[in-house]
C-alpha cells in the first residue's frame, strides 16, 4: 500500500465490486479510488473475479410451475423426521405414525362387537359368559387385522407405496396396536361379565378367550403377509364359522370336527406355541424386504 | 501461451442495482412468511418471484448444473414451505432462504461432490503471490471460465457464489454461512486466488512476474 497516510477501503472492494453497497459507502470507495492507484488495481482483481463468477446463466423457472411441483411433493410425501431406520425410537414414531392412520371404524367396530358380547353373555345366564367371550374377542382380532390393511383400505396408500418402510413392518405397527386395544376391550369385557355373572371367576373368563384371540390374529397376520389380506380374512373368518357351528349346531358337537375347534379354542400349551410360532413367522416375514404377494397390490373386489 | 478469442463479459456496473435490502421490503417479506406458515400457497408464489433470480443463480454456480440447480431451488420452496412456521426472525428472511438452499444442496452436494481437487491446496500458496493488483482477466471465453469455476472446491465456489452471483452483502453471507464476517472476507480472498490460479492454469489469464 502506498504510505501516503491514508485509510485505504481494502475491505470493501470486494462489496463494491458486487455492487452492494449502501451509496453513502460506494461515494466514499469511489472518491478514494479516483486518487489511488493500488486500490484500483485491486478492484481489478475482484471484478474480474465478480465476471467470472456471474457469468450469464439462464431465468429461473417460472414461480407457478415450481410452487405446484413443490406443493405436490410436500402433499405426497410425508415430512419423515429425521430417525433411525431401526430401534426403540423408530419403532415409538411408527406406532405414532400408524395410529392417526388406522381408520376410526375399526375402533369402533371393535368396541361395538365386545359391547353386544357383554350383552349377550349377561343376557344368556349361567356359563355362557366364557363361551361367547371366546368368540367374540377372536372375532375383533382378526376383523382388525382385516380392517387396518390393504390398499382399498389405506387412506394413505399413495404416500405409503413410497416410503422406504416396508409394507409389512407397517402392517406389524398397525397390528400391534390394534392387538393392544382389543385385549384392553376384551379385558374389560371380561371385568363387566364377571361383575353380572359372579359365579365365573375373571382369569377363567380371560383364559377362555386368550388363546383363541392370539392364534386366530397371529395366523390372519401371517397370511395377510404371506398372502394378503383378503385371503387371511377368509380363512380366519372360516374357522371362526366352523367352531360357532361347532358350539351352536348340536348336530355338529361331536365328532373329529368339534374335537379340533375344541383343542384350537383353548388357551393350552399347543395353541401357545402355535401362536408363538407364527408370531416368529411374522416378524421374520416383516424383516424380509418387498412386499406381500398377491393381494398387496391389487384393489381386489369382493 | 495462445490466447484464444475472447469476449467480454457484460457485468452490471456497481450503480446498476443494490444488493442492500430495502427495510419495507423485508416487512413484506415476514408477512409472507406469516401466510405461508399458515398455509397461504399463494404466498409462497410470491416469496419466490421475489428471491427467485438471486437463489438460481446462487445455485447454479453452486452446483454447477442447471437441472440439479431447478431441484435444489424446488427442494428449497417445498422446505420453506415446511419450516415457515419455524422461522424465528434472527435473520432476514432473504438469508434464511439462502441458508436453506445452501443446506439443500450440501446434502444434495456431498453424495456427488467428487475428492477435492488439488487446485485447493494451490490456493494458499497462491495467496502468499503478490496481490490480486497483480493479474487481470480482461476478457476470457464464457465456457473457460465456467471450466475454471467448476473445478473450484464447494466452499469456494460457495463463497464466490454468494457474494458476486446472489451478490448479497458479506454481512449476509456471514449469517448464512454461520461464520463471522472476517471469515467471510479471508475465504473470498483464498477463493478469487484458487479461480485466479484455475485460469492461469487454463491459459486465460496472466500471472504477472
Amino acid at each position: 500500500m502506498s504510505g501516503d497516510g491514508m485509510r485505504h477501503p481494502t475491505d470493501a472492494l470486494a462489496e463494491y465490486a458486487a455492487g452492494v453497497l449502501d451509496p453513502p459507502e460506494r461515494a466514499t470507495v469511489e472518491t478514494h479510488l479516483a486518487a489511488c492507484s493500488s486500490c484500483r488495481a485491486a478492484l481489478r482483481g475482484w471484478t474480474a473475479a465478480a465476471a467470472a463468477t456471474w457469468t450469464p446463466t439462464e431465468a429461473p423457472p417460472s414461480a407457478p410451475s415450481v410452487v405446484r411441483a413443490a406443493l405436490a411433493r410436500a402433499a405426497l410425501a410425508p415430512q419423515a423426521p429425521p430417525f433411525r431406520r431401526r430401534g426403540v425410537r423408530f419403532a415409538a414414531e411408527l406406532l405414532r405414525a400408524e395410529l392417526r392412520l388406522v381408520r376410526p371404524p375399526v375402533w369402533v367396530a371393535s368396541i361395538l362387537v365386545m359391547a353386544c358380547a357383554v350383552v349377550a353373555a349377561a343376557a344368556g345366564g349361567h356359563g355362557s359368559g366364557a363361551t361367547v367371550l371366546s368368540l367374540a374377542a377372536p372375532l375383533i382380532a382378526v376383523a382388525g387385522v382385516a380392517g387396518v390393511y390393504g390398499p382399498e383400505r389405506e387412506p394413505a396408500f399413495e404416500a405409503l407405496a413410497i416410503t422406504s418402510t416396508s409394507p409389512r413392518l407397517v402392517l406389524l405397527a398397525r397390528v400391534t396396536l390394534v392387538f393392544a386395544y382389543d385385549l384392553t376391550l376384551a379385558v374389560a369385557a371380561s371385568a363387566v361379565v364377571r361383575l353380572v355373572a359372579t359365579e365365573v371367576g375373571l382369569v377363567d373368563l380371560v383364559v377362555a378367550w386368550l388363546g383363541p384371540m392370539t392364534l386366530l390374529l397371529a395366523l390372519s397376520l401371517v397370511l395377510a403377509m404371506w398372502i394378503g389380506p383378503n385371503v387371511s380374512l377368509l380363512v380366519a373368518a372360516a374357522l371362526w364359522v366352523l367352531r360357532v357351528a361347532t358350539v351352536g349346531i348340536p348336530e355338529l358337537s361331536e365328532g373329529w370336527l368339534a374335537a379340533r375347534m375344541q383343542e384350537i379354542w383353548a388357551t393350552s400349551p399347543g395353541t401357545v406355541a402355535a401362536t408363538l410360532a407364527l408370531a416368529a413367522t411374522a416378524l421374520a416375514l416383516s424383516r424380509r424386504p418387498g412386499r406381500p404377494r398377491g393381494g398387496w397390490h391389487r384393489p381386489v373386489a369382493w | 501461451m495462445p490466447v484464444p478469442d475472447r469476449l467480454r463479459l457484460r457485468w452490471p456496473s456497481p450503480e446498476a442495482a443494490s444488493g442492500v435490502e430495502d427495510p419495507s421490503a423485508s416487512e413484506a417479506d415476514l408477512a409472507m412468511v406469516g401466510r405461508i406458515a399458515a398455509g397461504d400457497a399463494a404466498a409462497l408464489t410470491a416469496l419466490y418471484r421475489r428471491h427467485a433470480d438471486r437463489l438460481f443463480v446462487f445455485l447454479q454456480r453452486y452446483a454447477r448444473d442447471r437441472m440439479v440447480a431447478e431441484e435444489l431451488l424446488q427442494d428449497t420452496l417445498l422446505a420453506v414451505w415446511r419450516s415457515a412456521h419455524l422461522y424465528a426472525g434472527r435473520s432476514s428472511v432473504r438469508t434464511w432462504m439462502f441458508g436453506i438452499a445452501r443446506r439443500q444442496a450440501h446434502n444434495r452436494l456431498r453424495v456427488q461432490e467428487p475428492q477435492k481437487l488439488p487446485l485447493d491446496g494451490l490456493a494458499g500458496r497462491a495467496d502468499q503471490a503478490p496481490g490480486p493488483a497483480e493479474w487481470a482477466i480482461a476478457r476470457v471465453q464464457h465456457a473457460a471460465i465456467a471450466d475454471a469455476f467448476a473445478a473450484l472446491a464447494p466452499h469456494h465456489r460457495e463463497v464466490l457464489a454468494l457474494a458476486f452471483a446472489a451478490r448479497l452483502p458479506h454481512r449476509e453471507i456471514a449469517e448464512v454461512l454461520d461464520v463471522p464476517v472476517g471469515t467471510v472476507k479471508s475465504r473470498l480472498h483464498h477463493a478469487r486466488a484458487a479461480l485466479h490460479r484455475a485460469l492461469v492454469d487454463r491459459g486465460y489469464a496472466e500471472e504477472r512476474p
